[in-house]
């Protein structure tokens, strides 16, 4: 469907600009109950959410940048290495809270490798 | 070389956004953090698609806006409000490679809706996927017990 949009009606930017902006829109009432402890009590976890969209929101960018310059067969296999970084940044920061198991790093190199084969097999 | 740095750039940069929400996930609610989330994205997306492709902004049809809301209700309210519920209910490790497996049901929905025709490379793919969910699958069920 993105692709359809992209081709017929917008630019990957514009159309990822316009979905975020609706986003913001659809998504404030349902969020409403919970501001006030947002901006007060849990004023420190608000600002790992908006670091969060921040990291996100220059994933995406890169992500555009990247498909602007070499094809999505390159590309794609590498952004869905993400699981993997993933792992490791678990490791380094959240250690305390979140273990990895082998059976956990196993299953994410298949989910991984078969990801990548997918897109392949799309594209060929 | 550029391409392939931005597009580990941008693994990077959904692997620390996932760290992100799990240390947000502890003190607000998926729904709120969704929200707040939404707009450092927003404006790192704006600033580029202004300058970029001002023009295109401005002449967006009415029905491109239409299927530009359809996405966004799928990608926001849905996509990113249930990953963000995931990584606060079994982490970001688990929830990461469950969560890029997004083009697997774009491929089924291709063939599903628009009668493409599987090759043996997509085929492969699946298979190893769904192997690899199952392990992380039973994997988590052990953990939490």
């Amino acid at each position: 469907m993105a692709k359809e949009i992209v081709s017929d009606y917008a630019t990957p930017l514009v159309a990822a600009a316009t979905a975020l902006g609706l986003g913001i829109l659809i998504m404030t009432p349902i969020a409403v109950s919970d501001l006030p402890s947002a901006v007060g009590p849990s004023r420190r976890h608000s600002v790992m959410y908006l670091f969060a969209g921040i990291a996100s929101g220059a994933a995406i960018l890169s992500l555009f940048f990247s498909l602007d310059r070499a094809d999505v067969l390159v590309v794609s296999p590498i952004v869905s290495t993400s699981p993997l970084i993933t792992l490791i940044l678990v490791r380094v920061f959240l250690h305390q809270i979140e273990r990895i198991t082998m059976p956990l790093i196993i299953g994410t190199v298949l989910v991984v490798g078969g990801t990548a084969l997918v897109v392949i097999g799309d594209n060929i | 070389m550029a391409p392939i740095l931005l597009a580990l750039g941008a693994a990077a940069g959904f692997a620390t956004s996932g760290i992100f929400v799990r240390f947000g996930s502890q003190g607000i609610k998926p729904s709120t953090g969704t929200a707040i989330s939404l707009i450092p994205s927003f404006f790192l997306a704006l600033i580029p698609a202004l300058i970029l492709d001002l023009p295109v902004f401005l002449d967006i049809p009415m029905i491109g806006i239409f299927w530009i809301a359809f996405l966004a209700t799928l990608n926001f309210p849905l996509g990113r409000l249930l990953n963000y519920t995931t990584i606060g209910r079994i982490g970001a490790a688990r929830a990461a490679p469950l969560f890029s497996s997004a083009p697997l049901f774009s491929a089924i929905l291709a063939i599903a809706v628009l009668g493409e025709r599987p090759n043996p490379v997509i085929l492969l793919g699946t298979i190893v996927v769904v192997l690899g969910t199952i392990l992380i699958v039973q994997e988590g069920r052990r953990y939490r017990s």
